[in-house]
């Protein structure tokens, strides 16, 4: 997705003057809403299908959110919506064939250098989790980065991936120990390799 | 086979609030190295939550205003085209009537009659002379399956124009 310079900003703006509403949501209540959530759910996109594709699905997945005109009793609520639409959109990439690409090392802004944090062993631990989630299935990527980057609740996890409740906590613990088991397989052969260096 | 483990909400909590592994007690530590379940988590958590945090922060979302116009012109774009599909829909009806109402009639017109009017139209052209074929021997020559077909063609046409104009 290209960036948006004032001036597009500024066209969409005048050409959309004038028109009546067109969804039920106003636009200062998406706005705040999208502030609060735009940036987890693109890390959640960008962790199912790579950066790029998670650009456009994101805008996607508020356009869909935004025609649904669904009535959303609170916060969490409208939250959950926009995780099960974005998984949705992510579930139709993948039987199309876009497969998640791996996270890309840190260059020009979107990866810009924290003096904090040591960017070469961040670099090299993103890159291994993004090869070790590439072991999963789609829905496990989905479940784990749920539970545990997001922190959703079973019942959450369970209406956002289209699974029973009841059967969360089961496929939890197969895809962590999936995981586990290839994240160790990685860490010792790169300690392997540092040896033989 | 166990799937779980009671202790595994204090491991998450000592991962969110980042006291592990040096800040959190001795015995929740001894108990995730002597756990499988527990230690599959801290594996898996701890890495996820580090690989969320440096997504968030890095990630770059167009600002909420474009998204709501971007929004707002598509939503506009695809009720106009919502809008247009019955229009189309009925024209192709339309024109498909109009077309058998002209074939019809024009195979009902005796052929005295069509010549006539023949004669009348070369009338206006009294120096040009061409060897116009009668409309009705035209339409007699064409063969009743050739007209069935035609005819399912006229009714499937707006049908085709419908679902055409339904996938723009």
């Amino acid at each position: 997705m290209r960036d948006v310079t004032i001036a597009d900003i500024e066209r969409l703006r005048a050409e959309a003057d004038g028109a009546d509403a067109v969804f039920e949501m106003d636009e200062d209540t998406f706005r705040a809403l999208y502030d609060r959530t735009s940036r987890a759910l693109w890390a959640y996109l960008s962790r199912l299908t790579g950066p790029d594709a998670a650009d456009d699905l994101l805008q996607e997945t508020y356009y869909r959110f935004l025609r649904a005109q669904g009535r959303h009793e609170s916060e969490a609520h409208r939250r959950n919506s926009l995780f099960r639409i974005a998984t949705n959109l992510a579930r139709d990439g993948w039987r199309r064939g876009v497969h998640a690409q791996m996270v890309p090392l840190p260059d020009g802004p979107r990866g810009e250098l924290r003096a904090d944090v040591d960017v070469a062993a961040d670099a090299q631990r993103r890159s291994d989790l993004a090869r070790a989630m590439l072991q999963l299935t789609p829905r496990e990527r989905a479940m784990l980065w749920l539970a545990y980057a997001h922190g959703s609740s079973h019942r959450d996890i369970a209406s956002t991936v289209g699974v029973k409740t009841a059967s969360v906590k089961l496929l939890l613990f197969r895809a962590r120990r999936k995981l586990a088991g290839v994240i160790r397989d990685g860490n010792r052969g790169t300690k392997a390799g540092r040896h033989e260096d | 086979m166990k799937i779980e483990c009671e202790r595994e909400q204090d491991v998450l909590d000592a991962l969110a609030a980042q006291r592990w592994p040096a800040r959190c007690d001795d015995e929740l530590r001894a108990h995730v190295s002597a756990c499988g379940i527990c230690a599959d988590l801290v594996e898996v958590a701890s890495a996820l939550l580090e690989d969320h945090d440096t997504t968030y922060h890095d990630a770059r979302v167009p600002p909420s205003g474009v998204v709501w116009w971007r929004a707002q012109l598509r939503a506009r774009e695809e009720d106009a085209r919502a809008a247009a599909r019955p229009i189309a829909f009925i024209q192709g009806i339309a024109v498909s009537v109009a077309m058998w109402v002209v074939v019809t009639l024009l195979r009902a017109v005796p052929a005295s009659t069509l010549a006539a009017w023949k004669e009348w139209m070369i009338g206006f052209v009294p120096h040009v002379s061409v060897p116009v074929p009668g409309i009705a021997q035209v339409t007699a020559a064409i063969p009743g399956s050739v007209l069935l077909v035609a005819g399912a063609a006229l009714l499937l046409a707006p049908l085709a124009i419908y679902f055409a104009v339904a996938e723009d």
